[in-house]
């Protein structure tokens, strides 16, 4: 069986081999990403051509409406899923180049999980601690050790006193918590959150995001949240919005400090350009100008304007 | 408004029910399969048993000899009259009376045939043609037998007719006048008479006339034996002496033909005789007319009349028997006669048989069908966890509970009623005739238990708490009251049927026969096996905590992740274990059955014949023609010759009995015996024996000996041989020696041992037995036969097909056999349901668990060892279950009744095909568990976790 040092060997080995050419060093790399589902005789193309860079240390959030690939890209990046086309690398592995062992050992140590259904996020029949304990047991930690980290862990997201309680005896917040301690806990360079706080209510839902927060900030680990609730935005540094299987916007937000010394948040959004140029306007914009099929550009100093297709609009503009 | 509920109900029936059965259409159509199987055997057994019955009791009764199966009465009258030239009109009138008068209808109606039979009494034979006298007895007789011209051809001389006294000379040397008989006796002075003699021509059989030595035309004097009570008291022999001519030799048809009654008194004479003795009664026929005259003439109480009741075995109906019994006993002849018939102890026979054989296989079949019921409920359970989410969403929209077991009734009836009439309609057409009142009462229990199966399976997500239910990875709650209550329920009920069972059914053995079919005995094995089930899942949750703790504990995630799943399995995953374990009780009680019917019948074989084949002499004790070459009999097969002495005495013992002694070569018959089931190991002491040249010599003796108890090891004794009585000392006690009689004590003594007592005196063979195939019987047949009638050929192979060859037995075989693979089938499938029945949770699981790195090896070793474990342990006690419940019931089930009843059966459970059996499950699950894992594997984890909205 392998150590936990030839595991590094391998990551770093992976990560070697698989040498990133865009998006520099960054943690999670997507560049033209394409996922395709088969169901039956239909193809259903989930992500189509998807870019997105998250560096290490980020806790971001990726919304979208249903259906628009969210959840198919945090399988895809956590090596559940394998890519159609593309190219996706995580913590330098090639998510199309991996073997079936690699990815085992991927998930193992360098991705951790908390899903939505509060149910499925822990096995039944362990109690808290025991399902805490089992990422370590399957990477082979001593039974010393797991139970150390699993308590620690517990008491880190405040669930030291309900270590021995089996799921069902915990309210969903609890087990949302006790997933969290299990993502974290083979120390995994990224936690992917698929609509962590969809099956709570907003004041529990709160207490979790700030979990993940302290996790985020404590441990410097990156997470990435999957989620449809747009509110999220006002707990991650970036949002991220998947529009019909591509990125189409993110939202920066960041601390200020005003002209009085207070801090405020500012939150700023921005339409995501891709590798050959292509971007998508935002919804409401389309709306309002009512933009249909072509619109025009002009291009100034500092930069492009988009008009209508309308006969002589952009120049009476200009 | 009453009516609404109801009517919703059936909608919401009806429309539920095509998608609750469509939702795991394999466990639908397993479900259909399984119970039109079992419906099949359970429509089948009785229809079947009734017509085995039927074949059982005529081929019973064709086979016994005419006196047992047929009716005769027999009477001393004299019955005089000749009407229109029928000399025996009145005996006939006589039988016809006797029939319609005294005989049942029942009885009446399957007379066939009839005949009457009419001996003269006995006369004695006072002096032969040659004048000489024979230093032994001989009489003679003479017969009338209605119909007998039909059967006799004339081969010399003539048929008897009417003749006229003759004159004969009595008394020694007589004067030229002689005197009339009545001058005679005034004249005491004269030793001579004249007189008229009556004489009587007869016809006997060839083999009559060389043992009396006459010829046609030939006279004897015949008068009166005086020992023969039909004679008057104080009858003077002398005066009523007369003449038999010899009129003609005749030869009867086949002795075997059933007009005979097997009664050979006229084809040969009956010869009792002993070095000392000899004595002969020999059987003649006269004319017809004539027997009316010497009734007339002489001083006879009567003739002994016999009418014979031939019956047709085919006109029986088994399902009449008990009452033809009855009738049998209700026989009342008008004028006294005597009534001779063991038909009602061949009745009685069948009777017995044949409850025996209800209840062995009520015993069985109550055990598949109990089998079947239980894969029934847990392939339900699949079909209800399949529906799970359904039925939940239908519970969230108003359905009542009620209604949603209205619903399980409904699917129930639909597959399980469906399949039933199916199996009952095909068997009803395949066997038309027969009775149906057992098939549909069966078949009707199966509908039943399998309704509720399909109700109870489904109950779990009728019946609960809908927030319980839509947490559905809450563990089972083992520890909940009512669970408890009815596995205490159902302990009880196990352990009080045995107890049961013991007091009634095998503590009086001389009630065997009342067996028949018996609820309690054929649910016992049901409940047992329900019980063992019931305790094992209990006993495993600490085992298999204890594993996974130990597992933990060695950072084996496999051994701790797996023991805890199985822990952890809800009611519906746990159930196929309990099926398992009934199934391989089932199938290894059937088995195990099976197997010591089988091989009782081949022990008893080997009892009843000794060996492959044993040629002996035609009578027991009578040496072999010298003339025999026993290793040219042999030819190359294994073979022993022993010296058999009937009735021996015991010299030196308190209150001996006489004994069979058997003097056998003891090394070549071991040689004989080798690889049988029938060794005796005690023969090693005579080989042993052999080897000393002095002492007293080693014998095996009986355990069924004398009043005074059987002899200890090392006991001395003599046997009576002449005026040769070997010392023996006893070297083994045995409690039955092939071939030798078990109802009389024996003694075993090597030949050689016995040759050297005996000296100079040869000791010769009387009897040899051989090893050796079928294939022989003709060659050796072949050789007894120029023996000409002076040796015998036993050949084991034809006891083997008696016995086995048993409309019962047979059945029995057959029926055991089917009940073993079914159950196996059931078995399997039930293993198998063990891991779909919790597939989708198990998907899940393994895929989430994959997401935390758990390997394709892992999650494979995982699934094997959430299914192994369980099904070793239900193959192993299931199958010690079913070795228990045979040998504990063998008794009840009486298994002699089917092997020929001479040795006790022996109901032994093989370890290695126990094992054998657990292993093939075990192979078989184990390739199934890789299949699971394999088929996930290639499955994308997102789709397995049901990921998101994609």
């Amino acid at each position: 069986m392998a150590g936990i040092s030839d595991y590094r060997e391998m990551e770093l080995g992976a990560a070697a081999r698989h040498r990133p050419r865009y998006g520099g060093e960054s943690l999670i790399v997507c560049d033209n990403l394409v996922k395709i589902y088969k169901i039956a005789d239909l193809e259903v193309v989930a992500l189509q051509g998807l870019d997105l860079v998250v560096d290490e240390g980020e806790f971001i959030a990726i919304v979208g409406a249903s259906g628009s690939g969210k959840s198919t890209l945090l399988n895809v990046l956590g090596g559940l899923d394998t890519p159609s086309a593309g190219h996706a690398r995580v913590a330098g592995y090639d998510l199309l180049d991996m073997n079936a062992r690699d990815r085992t050992f991927y998930r193992r140590r360098t991705v951790g999980f908390v899903w939505q259904q509060t149910a499925r996020n822990l096995l039944s029949y362990l109690s808290a601690v025991e399902n805490v304990e089992l990422p370590m047991t399957l990477d082979g930690g001593s039974g010393r050790y797991r139970r150390f980290r699993a308590l620690e862990l517990l008491e880190k997201v405040g669930l030291a006193d309900r270590a021995h309680h089996r799921p069902a005896q915990l309210s969903g917040g609890e087990q949302q918590r006790v997933a969290i301690a299990v993502a974290i806990a083979n120390q995994p360079r990224v936690v992917f959150a698929d609509e962590p706080t969809g099956e709570l209510d907003s004041r529990t839902a709160g207490e979790i995001f700030e979990v993940l927060r302290d996790i985020n900030q404590a441990e410097g680990g990156t997470i990435v949240v999957v989620t449809h609730d747009p509110l999220v935005a006002e707990h991650v540094n970036r949002t991220v919005a998947i529009r019909d299987g591509r990125t189409s916007s993110e939202v920066l937000r960041r601390t200020e400090v005003d002209e009085v010394g207070g801090h405020r948040v500012v939150s700023e959004e921005f339409a995501v350009l891709d590798r050959v140029g292509r971007m998508q306007l935002p919804h409401e914009y389309v709306e309002a100008l009512e933009l249909e099929r072509r619109v025009r550009l002009t291009l100034d100093p500092d930069h492009i304007n988009v008009w209508p297709d309308r006969p002589g609009q952009a120049r009476d503009d200009e | 408004m009453t009516e609404q509920p109801r009517r919703g109900s059936l909608t919401l029936g009806g429309r539920v029910l095509w998608s609750q059965i469509t939702s795991a259409p394999a466990a639908a159509l397993t479900i259909f399969v399984a119970t039109l199987l079992t419906a099949l055997f359970v429509s089948g057994v009785p229809r079947i048993l009734e017509r085995v019955s039927e074949d059982d009791l005529r081929e019973g009764l064709a086979a016994a000899e005419p006196e047992q199966r047929n009716i005769s009465a027999v009477s001393t009258q004299r019955i005089h009259g000749n009407v229109q030239g029928d000399p025996f009109a009145h005996v006939g009138d006589r039988g016809e009376a006797l029939l319609t008068e005294g005989f049942p209808e029942s009885l009446r109606s399957i007379v066939a045939d009839r005949q009457y039979v009419m001996d003269t009494p006995q006369f004695r034979v006072t002096s032969f043609p040659d004048d000489t006298e024979r230093p032994f007895p001989t009489n003679f007789q003479f017969r009338h037998q209605q119909g007998i011209g039909d059967h006799l051809d004339l081969t010399s001389g003539s048929l008897p007719e009417e003749n006229q006294p003759i004159e004969m000379l009595f008394g020694g040397e007589c004067p030229d006048d002689r005197l009339a008989v009545d001058d005679f006796e005034e004249s005491p002075e004269v030793s001579c008479f004249v007189a008229f003699v009556p004489v009587f021509q007869a016809a006997v059989t060839s083999a009559t006339a060389e043992e009396m030595m006459l010829h046609v035309g030939d006279r004897v004097f015949l008068r009166p034996d005086g020992s023969d009570p039909l004679w008057f008291i104080g009858t003077n022999p002398e005066d009523h002496t007369f003449v038999l001519e010899i009129s003609g030799i005749i030869e009867l048809s086949d002795l075997s033909e059933e007009y005979w009654y097997a009664d050979p008194r006229l084809h040969r004479p009956r010869i009792v005789e002993n070095p000392d003795f000899r004595s002969i009664l020999a059987f003649g026929l006269m004319r017809p007319d004539q027997y009316d005259r010497m009734l007339t003439s002489m001083p006879t109480r009567g003739f002994r009349y016999m009418w014979r009741y031939f019956i047709d075995p085919e006109r029986i109906e088994a399902t009449r028997a008990e009452e033809l019994r009855a009738d049998v006993a209700r026989i009342l002849p008008p004028n006294e006669e005597q009534v001779f018939t063991s038909l009602d102890d061949l009745i009685t026979e069948f009777l017995d048989q044949r409850a025996l054989t209800v209840g062995l296989m009520s015993t069985a079949v109550t055990g598949l069908l109990v089998t079947a019921v239980g894969l029934i409920l847990v392939l339900a359970a699949l079909i209800a966890d399949r529906q799970a989410g359904a039925t939940v969403l239908i519970r969230d929209r108003g359905a009542s509970r009620g209604q949603l077991a209205l619903t399980g009734a409904y699917t129930g009836l639909l597959l399980v009623a469906s399949a039933t009439l199916l199996g009952y309609l095909v068997v009803t057409a395949a066997m038309p005739e027969t009775d149906a009142l057992l098939a549909g009462r069966g078949s009707a229990v199966l509908v039943l238990g399998g309704t509720i199966a399909v109700v109870v399976a489904g109950a779990p997500y009728a019946f609960r708490r809908l927030g319980a239910l839509q947490r559905p990875d809450t563990p089972a709650d083992a520890s909940s009251g009512r669970r408890i209550v009815v596995e205490i329920f159902v302990l009880i009920a196990a352990v009080a049927s045995v107890a049961l069972l013991r007091r009634r059914g095998l503590a009086d053995p001389s009630e065997k026969a009342a067996v028949d079919f018996d609820a309690l005995l054929a649910a016992t094995p049901a409940i047992i096996g329900f019980g063992a089930g019931l305790v094992v899942l209990r006993l495993m949750v600490p085992l298999m905590r204890s594993l996974s703790w130990i597992g933990g504990r060695r950072r084996d995630a496999v051994a701790f992740l797996g023991f805890r799943r199985l822990i952890s399995l809800p009611a519906a995953g746990r159930a196929p274990t309990v099926v398992v374990l009934l199934a391989v009780a089932v199938a290894v009680f059937s088995s195990v059955v099976q197997v010591a019917i089988s091989e009782g019948q081949e022990r008893h074989s080997w009892q009843v014949a000794g060996a492959d084949f044993r040629v002996e002499g035609r009578a027991g004790g009578v040496r072999l023609p010298a003339h025999l070459d026993l290793a040219g009999l042999a030819d190359g097969m294994s073979w022993a010759e022993g010296a058999e002495f009937p009735d021996t005495a015991v010299i030196g013992l308190a209150r001996p009995p006489r004994v069979s002694v058997l003097a056998i070569d003891a090394d070549a018959y071991r040689q004989v015996l080798a690889g049988s089931d029938t060794e005796v190991p005690a023969l090693t002491s005579l080989v042993d024996g052999a080897a000393r040249s002095t002492g007293p010599a080693p014998v095996l003796i009986s355990s069924r000996w004398g009043e005074e108890g059987v002899p200890d090891t090392g006991t001395q004794f003599a046997l009576e041989m002449g005026s040769l009585d070997p010392r023996v000392v006893v070297a083994g006690v045995v409690d039955s020696f092939p071939a030798l009689s078990l109802d009389e004590p024996f003694v075993v003594i090597g030949l050689e041992d016995l040759r050297r007592a005996w000296g100079e005196l040869p000791v010769p063979a009387t009897v040899v037995y051989l090893r050796g195939p079928e294939a022989e019987t003709e060659r050796l047949d072949a050789n007894v036969d120029e023996t000409v009638g002076l040796t015998l050929l036993r050949s084991r192979y034809e006891v083997l097909a008696g016995v086995a060859g048993d409309p019962f037995a047979q059945w029995v075989d057959r029926g055991l056999v089917i009940i073993f693979y079914l159950a196996l089938a059931f078995g399997i499938v039930a293993s198998l349901s063990l891991l779909t029945v919790t597939a989708s949770r198990r998907r899940r699981d393994l895929g989430y668990l994959r997401t935390l790195g758990l390997t394709s090896r892992q999650a494979m070793m995982i699934t094997i060892l959430e299914q192994v474990p369980p099904l070793v342990v239900a193959t192993l006690v299931g199958a010690a279950t079913g070795g228990v419940m045979a040998r504990l019931l063998a008794p009840a089930l009486d298994i002699e009744s089917f092997t020929g009843g001479l040795l006790a059966a022996r109901v032994v459970v093989e370890p290695l095909a126990i094992l054998g059996l657990t292993g093939a499950i075990v192979v078989l699950l184990g390739v199934a568990a890789i299949s699971f894992v394999a088929a996930t594997r290639d499955e994308e984890y997102g789709t397995l976790l049901e990921v998101g909205d994609q």
